[in-house]
């Protein structure tokens, strides 16, 4: 018999593993699926917000004139200074221009006259729940960037788990049994490591930036984070708060047209406005990069003062000037967006089928708990119906931001708390699909209805039909579901 | 194609008895040269992001056919079996909740010790300073992950916290020791 040439597992290690992987999984699981759900869909938060105020003037271009017109009009409404004044200009998923200062922000036209104001309740809803859980800003950020490292650690201890990892690559038994859904599993998390391990990576990154310049900064700097972070972002000059006349805005946006003419300006910062020490900067992109943008800086007559370097100077300045496409993947148009949606999605599998195995594991071995494991479908298909019911009610019943957070995370309680009462996971999966489906449908029309005025912007269509396909899959799915569900279940 | 061929020969590799080696060996070369042809398209950077996520999909999709094509299984109904006895106590209740604490915050510290003491001692043999925050900033959730694995996976209580509380005290020592 010919010798393998795959290497053998010690089953200690891989029990091991196992117990790490199912440890980590119980205990942080339900987080880290609804990080994956809400990253799922904010890879299209760009279109969100159009679709959410479709009838915005929309551009592919402003001009230098416009855009600094646009910018002092709002600079002169403001009740008290604003220390930052910022220009978002049109991009390619957002052709819009937006004015935004400390307390508000505006639409503009493409002639710089002001024409609305910015209102994206659930989608600014969803980018809270996903970068902070809805949590004090530092505290959120943490416990996010937390949970990107655990979702390190759940590849990792699943990789050690799986001692055929390359031999089984390929193999997948189909069949009702527990065995299709594990290969599904194994499959996936396999296929899709490149994806989800940079993603919980660049997270984590982001995440934990905070208290890790902490911990430096006291260990090695006196204290002081921004002796850490400025060789990467630069620093700001020391305030000058005497009042002066409001620095030139049009020309950093003309010298940028004239020398960076191949460049996508993406913001334009105006930092303390109308203050002696104010000075600005532009964030640019560079086409074939996957750094976010590289800031150019002016002084307040308008004067070129040099790039910091993110696209040209240090190899870690390049590399951390990377890190918040890679997450979000805004870096290569609608394509990598789909890929991103499709990696997402199945880490979202990936995350529901693995609990959904442990407690087979548990019904196979003699201790089911059913009112976990219906609970535990009650948060798998109770998120996506309370998403979708915030939609309804944001969209709808036109209640802000803040009003959605409660709603939400009472709302995944109490069906959690309904699945463990009912202890009947087949009931979980279906009504949550069914109701998932039709909240997003009766949200998607009821807000195409309310935005009728936007019928001629293709936002509003191309929103409002893929948003209906999502809605009928969920329902058709759900009324699917209750045989396929038994059968791959069945009771025992 | 070429991501495709390194599928498909990787893919060959686990179906067949013989050749395999080359099979593995051409497969993995064949997905790395991808990225580099993937590279003049779009950047080195944003090229070799493409390649990967090409890699990714093409797999999908041959599992998708794989799974299209298996054989349907019958359901297998698990054995009955008898519950095996189990008894929490406060004092198992009590060890789980450390080990929770364990594998998160303690975890946590230790990993940010160990990413500060190699900071530190990298500043101090001269590393450049941007690229030295970048390093660490990578290692960090990769060495708490690392932590929590073996948290989690250690079956003596005493054994993992030795070890993980070590791991922080250890760095934090030296460097209070060298400031």
């Amino acid at each position: 018999m010919a010798k393998s040439i795959w290497p053998k597992a010690s089953s200690i290690r891989v029990a091991r593993a196992l117990e790490a992987h199912s440890v980590l999984a119980l205990a942080l699981g339900g987080l880290i699926y609804i990080l994956a759900l809400t990253g799922s869909i904010l890879v299209f938060n760009h279109d969100l917000q159009r679709w959410e105020q479709p009838a915005v003037p929309e551009m592919e271009t402003i001009s230098p004139e416009a855009a600094a017109k646009a910018a002092k009009t709002v600079f002169e409404s403001e009740d008290s200074p604003t220390t930052h004044l910022y220009i978002n200009f049109p991009q390619p998923d957002l052709p819009r221009t937006v004015i935004t200062t400390d307390t508000q922000a505006f639409f503009a036209n493409a002639d710089g006259s002001i024409h609305s104001v910015e209102h994206f309740p659930w989608t600014q809803f969803l980018l809270d729940l996903h970068y902070y859980l809805h949590l004090p800003q530092i505290l959120g950020l943490t416990i996010v960037g937390a949970l990107g490292a655990m979702l390190i650690a759940l590849s990792m201890s699943g990789l050690l788990a799986h001692p055929r990892i390359f031999k089984d690559a390929f193999t997948f038994r189909r069949g009702a049994d527990r065995v299709a859904k594990v290969d599904l599993h194994n499959r996936l998390s396999v296929w899709t490591l490149p994806f989800h391990f940079s993603n919980a990576l660049t997270g984590a990154i982001l995440g934990l930036a905070s208290i890790f310049a902490f911990a430096i900064a006291i260990a090695g700097f006196g204290g002081d984070t921004g002796k850490v972070f400025d060789p990467i972002f630069g620093s700001e000059p020391i305030p000058n708060e005497a009042s002066a006349p409001l620095a030139s805005i049009q020309k950093p946006l003309e010298y940028m047209q004239t020398e960076y003419p191949d460049l996508l300006p993406a913001y334009f910062i105006l930092h303390d406005p109308g203050t002696a020490g104010q000075h600005s900067s532009v964030i640019a992109e560079h086409a074939d990069r996957l750094i976010f943008g590289e800031y150019y800086n002016f002084n307040a007559e308008g004067a070129y003062q040099g790039n910091l370097g993110i696209s040209d100077g240090t190899l870690g300045q390049q590399i951390i000037g990377s890190v918040y496409n890679v997450h979000f993947g805004n870096w290569g148009g609608l394509p990598v967006k789909l890929a991103y949606l499709i990696f997402g999605l199945a880490l979202c599998f990936i995350i529901a089928s693995g609990l959904g195995i442990y407690f087979r594991k548990r019904r196979d071995k003699g201790h089911p708990a059913p009112r976990l494991e219906s609970a535990w479908e009650g948060l798998i298909w109770g998120t996506p119906f309370m998403l979708a019911l915030t939609l309804f009610v944001s969209s709808v019943m036109q209640a802000e931001a803040f009003m959605l957070a409660p709603l939400f995370w009472l709302g995944s309680i109490v069906i959690c708390i309904i699945g463990a009462i009912i202890a009947n996971q087949h009931i979980m999966v279906r009504v949550g699909r069914i109701g998932s489906g039709a909240a997003t449908l009766i949200a998607v029309f009821g807000h195409a209805f309310l935005n009728i005025d936007g019928i001629t912007s293709s936002i509003w269509w191309s929103g409002t039909i893929s948003l209906s396909i999502v809605g009928i899959t969920l329902v058709t799915s759900g009324l699917r579901s209750g045989q396929r569900l038994s059968d791959n279940f069945p009771d025992p | 194609m070429i991501a495709a061929c390194g599928v498909y020969l990787l893919w060959a590799a686990t179906r067949k008895q013989s050749g395999t080696v080359f099979r593995l060996v051409a497969g993995w070369l064949l997905l790395i040269g991808s990225l580099f042809v993937w590279a003049p398209t779009s950047g080195a950077d944003k090229g070799v992001a493409l390649g990967i996520i090409v890699i990714v999909l093409v797999a999908l999709a041959v599992l998708v056919g794989i799974a299209l094509q298996a054989p349907q299984r019958e359901s297998r109904i698990a054995p009955q079996r008898t519950p095996a006895a189990q008894t929490l106590t406060w004092l198992s209740y009590s060890r789980r909740f450390w080990v929770g604490f364990l594998i998160g915050p303690v975890a946590c510290a230790s990993a940010i010790a160990i990413c500060t003491a190699v900071f530190l001692g990298l500043q101090e043999i001269g590393f450049e300073h941007t690229l030295n925050l970048t390093l660490v900033s990578f290692a960090l959730p990769v060495v708490w992950g690392l932590l929590s694995i073996w948290g989690g996976a250690d079956p003596k209580f005493w054994r993992k916290n030795l070890i993980i509380l070590g791991c922080g005290f250890i760095p934090l020592i030296s460097i209070i020791a060298t400031r």
